[in-house]
């Protein structure tokens, strides 16, 4: 394992940590009716602007602020060499954008109005794409480094897995066929993002019955079904993104028009609402 | 694009009023708006509680004269944003009870509730009809809402049940657990403190109610239904006379605390001035002085006492011994009202009486003969009337029955008599031995000698007394005239003396000797021949025997010298 890694599961176990504390110990105040709250003893530490609560929403703010030097990363020219492996970049920025949200969400007390709540959401629609931008951005074939392969690269890469399907089921007639269908089947089926998710929420179970059809179909036993699936899967995933590689550059590109904005509404509200509270008192509470 | 809609969004007034964290409460929704944030807010400051003091004027008047609630120690020292929490609703209440509002420790405001008052809804003291001191709002005031205004006046919601006859000071008499009785009512602090049966009447007795048409809060003055009202004001406590009637009809003035207490009109006292002289029984003599009570047993100086006789009240101490008398036995008779002794019977009373007083009894004090010689059961009494009026109904008889005999005939004054005891008239004749000569002359005492001396039988011996001469006389002639000294016959002292005296003789030589003198004899001194002799018991003479014999006489000497 090494560092990145495992500052990440570090980092994530943070998040979880939090959340389940945030979520644990404020349970019975974010249970309480908005009218209810100010007469609850945990009112004073637990609302907006008390200890947890504004301390929630300061890390989060800070962790969604300094998620934009992923931005800065990409577009700032001085920052594109020497400054890491983007992939690490994105997987702190990916950490930052679940990890910022969810913090503010415990900071809002899950009351949602006014125009920070403008932010709010726009915070969520960022959350939200950033998920789905990082799915998007992973059905791209990337080098190591996070660089895209090049086309030769990736019809190299088809065919190494082409042949290692071949040669690991060559003992057996009957398997190579259905695994050449189950392949053919899924680029078939794949017509655009909504499929892709549907396929990939579904992998799980198709791989399994993959699995199970080649145990009893082609008489393989259970451990080399297995390997032959993963072997299998890998090249069914590459040839379907090798597949839809223009459509998924092009979705990538809309989804940055779509994950910006709403990253710049979030920022600038969001900056309104911290200069408002701090000009009404609302300072630093550490 | 965005950015035009962001533009667009966070421009607009009413997305402005969107910073805000959430609506105000009804009551501060005139204050929505970015212009207002620093009504309440100050910049960069939290929300000082002078921001809200200076619209919640009355709030910061109470404060400042700690009184009322915001000025208990544990809500001075807070924000009033701690409680009064904001931006969490238009339909949100800025007054919270904790506890509920039945549970508020109203002693937080200055005024405990205590007794009925802790009973009482809040609604029902706080209404704006209560709410009397206006000096308490601001101009932000909701008199419908508001918990200010209200006096710790008890008349300031209570209706003033005496009509102003009293002070404003409920809580001196009143308490605020009930109405009646009032409890902290002393009358010791009126100006007619009670005192005896003043203290068990009921207040209505006295303090009579009249009826009032008089607007009071919540009632309208309704002449059908008038109010009851005590009245504790103007009352004529000076006399009794204010309340009591006069059951004597002014006979004895108008004092009655002169006679009377408050104990009880019937037990009263005699009052120093009291003219006892104006009842049928004017007070004279011994009865003026002692206690009421002594006459009027009862204590009620009003129950009828008898006194038309002077055992309507004293005892008859002679025990009914005059009842026979004349007039029943009054005791004025004898006592008067000036002292039960001494009684003004005197002896010239006593002369008409069956034992007139004569001679020694008048000198003797009366109770030598009246004595506490009686006894019954209300113990010893003195004898006033004898079943036997002779001397021995009151004397002894000294001489222990020795002269019963004559006793008998004459009682004691056979011998003697009222003027004195030893002047005695006994004729001693009658005794067969006359007193003569010299025994005549002798005290009584020579002969009655007393016996017995120093025991309970001593006595004078009066009879029987032997009459023989030698009983009482001694022999002076030492048994010379003894005849015979085994049967004690001998010469009789009669034959030759006489009561008269020793030496006056009735002898006669010749006729009471046997040896007759002739002669020369006769002129011879009787000592010639009776020559004194001397014995043991001293000198005598010698009568006998004497010899015959001229020479025992004559001898042989001369002759005439014999």
């Amino acid at each position: 394992m090494n560092l990145h890694k495992f500052s990440l599961i570090v980092l994530y176990s943070l998040t979880v940590i939090a959340t389940l504390y945030l979520a644990g110990y404020g349970f019975e105040y974010y249970g309480l009716s908005l009218q209810e709250r100010p007469h609850s003893d945990l009112h004073l530490a637990w609302k907006p602007s008390g200890f947890i609560g504004q301390g929630a929403g300061i890390v989060g703010s800070a962790l969604m602020l300094i998620l934009l030097l992923y931005s800065m990363r990409k577009r700032m020219r001085f920052m594109q060499q020497g400054w890491g492996d983007i992939r690490y970049w994105l997987n702190y920025h990916i950490w930052m954008g679940i990890t910022g949200p969810v913090l503010v969400i415990f900071h809002t007390t899950f009351k949602f109005g006014g125009i920070v709540a403008v932010s709010f959401w726009s915070m969520m629609a960022v959350a939200l794409s950033g998920v789905l931008g990082r799915y998007i951005y992973v059905q791209i074939p990337r080098s190591l480094s996070g660089e895209e392969l090049s086309a030769s690269e990736l019809q190299e890469l088809e065919e190494a897995y082409r042949r290692q399907l071949t040669s690991e089921a060559s003992g057996n007639t009957k398997a190579l066929p259905i695994l050449d269908q189950f392949i053919e089947t899924n680029i078939n089926e794949s017509k655009g993002l909504m499929s892709w998710l549907t396929h990939d929420l579904t992998a799980t179970f198709r791989y399994n019955a993959l699995k199970q059809r080649l145990i009893r179909e082609a008489g393989l036993s259970g451990h080399d079904a297995k390997h032959l699936v993963n072997v299998a899967r890998r090249r069914a995933t590459l040839e379907r993104r090798v597949a839809f590689l223009g459509q998924a550059r092009k979705l990538l590109h809309h989804w940055h028009v779509f994950h910006k904005p709403f990253a710049i509404i979030m920022i600038v509200i969001m900056v309104v609402h911290v200069v408002v509270a701090i000009s009404l008192g609302y300072t630093w509470i550490f | 694009m965005p950015l035009l809609w962001l533009f667009i969004l966070i421009s607009s007034s009413s997305a402005f009023a969107q910073l805000s964290p959430g609506d105000l409460s009804k009551y501060h929704a005139k204050l929505e708006g970015l212009n207002n944030c620093t009504q309440c807010h100050e910049l960069r400051d939290e929300v000082k509680n002078a921001k809200c003091l200076t619209c919640h004027v009355a709030i910061e008047r109470r404060i400042s004269a700690n009184e009322g609630f915001h000025s208990s120690p544990e809500v001075k020292t807070e924000r009033c944003a701690k409680c009064h929490s904001e931006h969490v609703g238009r339909d949100f209440e800025l007054v919270f009870w904790k506890e509920g509002k039945e549970k508020f420790d109203h002693s937080k405001t200055g005024y405990k509730l205590v007794g009925a008052h802790t009973k009482q809804d809040c609604a029902k003291c706080h209404i704006s009809a209560y709410q009397t001191n206006a000096a308490r709002f601001d101009s932000t005031t909701n008199k419908a809402r508001t918990f200010l205004g209200l006096s710790s006046q008890c008349v300031s919601c209570h209706a003033d049940e005496h009509g102003e006859q009293m002070t404003n000071d409920c809580a001196s008499c009143h308490n605020s657990e009930k109405w009646l009785p009032a409890e902290q009512f002393s009358h010791d602090k009126s100006k007619y403190p009670l005192t005896g049966k003043h203290t068990e009447v009921a207040c209505i007795k006295c303090h009579k109610t009249e009826q009032v048409l008089e607007t009071v809060v919540g009632r309208i003055p309704d002449p059908n239904h008038p109010l009851d009202r005590s009245i504790y004001q103007g009352l004529n406590f000076s006399s009794c006379n204010g309340c009591h009637k006069d059951a004597h009809e002014g006979k004895f003035g108008p004092n009655c605390s002169g006679c009377h207490t408050t104990e009880s009109f019937s037990v009263a006292k005699m009052a120093k001035d009291f003219d006892h002289n104006k009842t049928g029984f004017p007070l004279t003599g011994k009865h003026v002085g002692p206690d009421c009570i002594k006459c009027h047993t009862s204590g009620k100086m009003t129950d009828p006492v008898a006194h038309a006789t002077c055992k309507d009240c004293h005892k008859d101490e002679h025990r009914g011994q005059f009842a026979s008398r004349k007039d029943g036995g009054a005791c004025e008779s004898c006592h008067t009202v000036d002292g039960y002794l001494p009684a003004r019977y005197g002896i010239s009373d006593h002369e008409q009486s069956k034992f007139p007083l004569k001679g020694s009894h008048l000198a003797i004090p009366c109770i030598a003969c009246h004595a506490q010689t009686l006894t019954d059961k209300n113990g010893a009494y003195a004898q006033f009337a004898f079943q036997d009026m002779t001397c021995k109904g009151c004397h002894k008889d000294v001489h222990r029955g020795q002269l019963d005999k004559y006793m008998q005939t004459a009682g004691c004054e056979f011998c003697h008599n009222v003027e004195s005891w030893r002047k005695i008239t006994f004729d001693h004749a009658t005794t067969g031995f006359p007193l003569v000569g010299k025994h005549d002359q002798n005290e009584c005492m020579s002969c009655h000698a007393r016996e017995n001396l120093g025991t309970p039988e001593e006595m004078i011996r009066m009879a029987p007394l032997a009459r023989e001469c030698e009983l009482c006389h001694k022999d002076p002639h030492r048994g010379q005239f003894v005849l015979d000294p085994a049967s004690d016959v001998k010469i009789k002292c009669s034959r030759c003396h006489t009561p008269d005296a020793w030496k006056t003789l009735t002898f006669d030589h010749n006729r009471d000797a046997k040896w007759a003198l002739d002669g020369a004899h006769q002129k011879v001194a009787c000592n010639l021949c009776h020559k004194p002799q001397t014995d043991a018991d001293g000198a005598f003479v010698k009568y006998r025997p004497l010899s015959s014999a001229c020479s025992d006489c004559h001898g042989g000497t001369s002759f005439q010298k014999q």
